[in-house]
């Protein structure tokens, strides 16, 4: 309602609704109410309001109700009261399955000292082990026996690279090459080409 | 009777209260919930924990608006949840809100299919502007106009003083008035 529309509008209606709703009864010192109460067009508008509300209203129950069925809220109810004896008769516990037959406690203090001490024990052979075992790779590593370790195999290298000609009646000739290639570790197909083959060593200047 | 250990005698008594109230209870956390087995849950939970706590109970307030409240907040309670499940999950392709099969809906001699789609319809668009309300406007909405309750009973359930409650219900009159008949014209 303004100076323009003299008539009620929605919200008007809705005021005049809400208020005649909550308090039960026509308020006669709003203006809106003294309006409806001259406007006949208002009044035919506010009565399609209300019934639009109504609407509302029964639309929503004829949802629930087919929803819920007299079916349906027995089944409710049943569920309602067995729960609410269960709220009476609280879960058993089951206990737990006791052992068959009854455990050994004496004894518990002396086998605790025994596995306290096999574990002490074991810790010790093992941090033993470990230092002994790097003690002797430490001298193993040492750089001067390395050296002398590696005179002693490795065999002059005239005797091993020397190309003889090949005699058919001596023996040592034949012996020879065999225990060269063998110290050199050279497989026992490859041996006679090896032989007869000049090594790296030949090339070198001397 | 509770509390002094007769509690046949006590559930008897009770049965008495559910059988009144299951009704309206149902259509109220069907409102708020908009899913059947939910609602059914909500009802049944709301119940329990009114018999459970009889203790609580003042007299001077009756049955039917303490237990209301119990169920609204029941139901608000589990919107939250659902809320923050649906944040993680995929929704399902919706289904009739009574997760009734249509076949099922449409066999005998109810209202044609035509009908009950325009039906169906209709509550949908009412639910949706329902739920696009502020949770106090509703409440005040659903219980003045949906369940008759006087506006001290609103004022009662909700915490809310009686002039708020007229100033909610006005304003979700003129929102749901705003949604609706906009819908409305827009459709046509």
């Amino acid at each position: 309602m303004g100076l323009l529309n003299p008539h009620l509008e929605d919200d008007d209606f809705a005021d005049v609704w809400s208020a005649r709703s909550v308090v039960g009864a026509p308020e006669s010192d709003r203006p809106a109410e003294g309006h409806l109460r001259k406007c006949a067009e208002c009044r035919v508008r506010y009565d399609s309001f209300t019934s639009w509300l109504d609407g509302l209203r029964s639309e929503a129950q004829a949802e629930t109700d087919e929803i819920f069925g007299r079916e349906r809220l027995a089944t409710q109810q049943l569920n309602i009261f067995r729960r609410l004896e269960a709220l009476e008769h609280p879960a058993r516990v089951i206990a737990f399955p006791k052992f068959t037959g009854p455990v050994a406690i004496q004894a518990s203090g002396r086998r605790r000292w025994t596995a306290v001490a096999a574990a002490v024990g074991l810790i010790t052979g093992i941090g033993l082990g470990q230092l002994i075992g790097f003690r002797t790779g430490r001298s193993i590593q040492d750089p001067v026996a390395t050296r002398q370790v590696a005179r002693a195999t490795v065999p002059a290298p005239e005797s091993v690279l020397s190309l003889q000609p090949i005699a058919v009646d001596d023996d040592e000739t034949f012996i020879e090459p065999e225990i060269s290639s063998s110290q050199v570790r050279v497989p026992e197909s490859l041996q006679y080409l090896n032989a007869i083959t000049p090594g790296a060593r030949d090339l070198e200047p001397r | 009777m509770q509390a002094e250990g007769r509690h046949a005698e006590a559930r008897e008594r009770y049965a008495e209260l559910v059988a009144r109230h299951q009704r309206r209870a149902a259509r109220i956390a069907f409102h708020y919930l908009r899913d059947g087995a939910e609602s059914d849950e909500a009802v049944q939970d709301a119940f329990v924990k009114a018999y459970s706590h009889l203790s609580t109970f003042r007299e001077e307030l009756p049955f039917e608006v303490w237990f209301t409240r119990i169920l609204i907040n029941g139901c608000l309670d589990r919107i939250k949840a659902r809320t923050r499940r649906e944040r993680w999950m995929v929704s399902m392709p919706e289904s009739a809100p009574g997760e009734r099969d249509f076949a099922e809906r449409t066999a005998g001699h109810g209202p044609s299919p035509e009908d009950l789609v325009l039906a169906r319809e209709r509550r949908q668009k009412l639910a949706e502007a329902l739920s696009r309300l502020p949770d106090r406007q509703r409440s005040v909405f659903m219980l003045s106009h949906y369940e008759g309750c006087t506006s001290r009973e609103v004022s009662a359930i909700t915490g809310l003083n009686e002039s708020t409650v007229r100033v909610h219900l006005f304003r979700a009159i003129r929102k749901l008035r705003g949604m609706l008949t906009e819908g409305h014209r827009g459709a046509s």
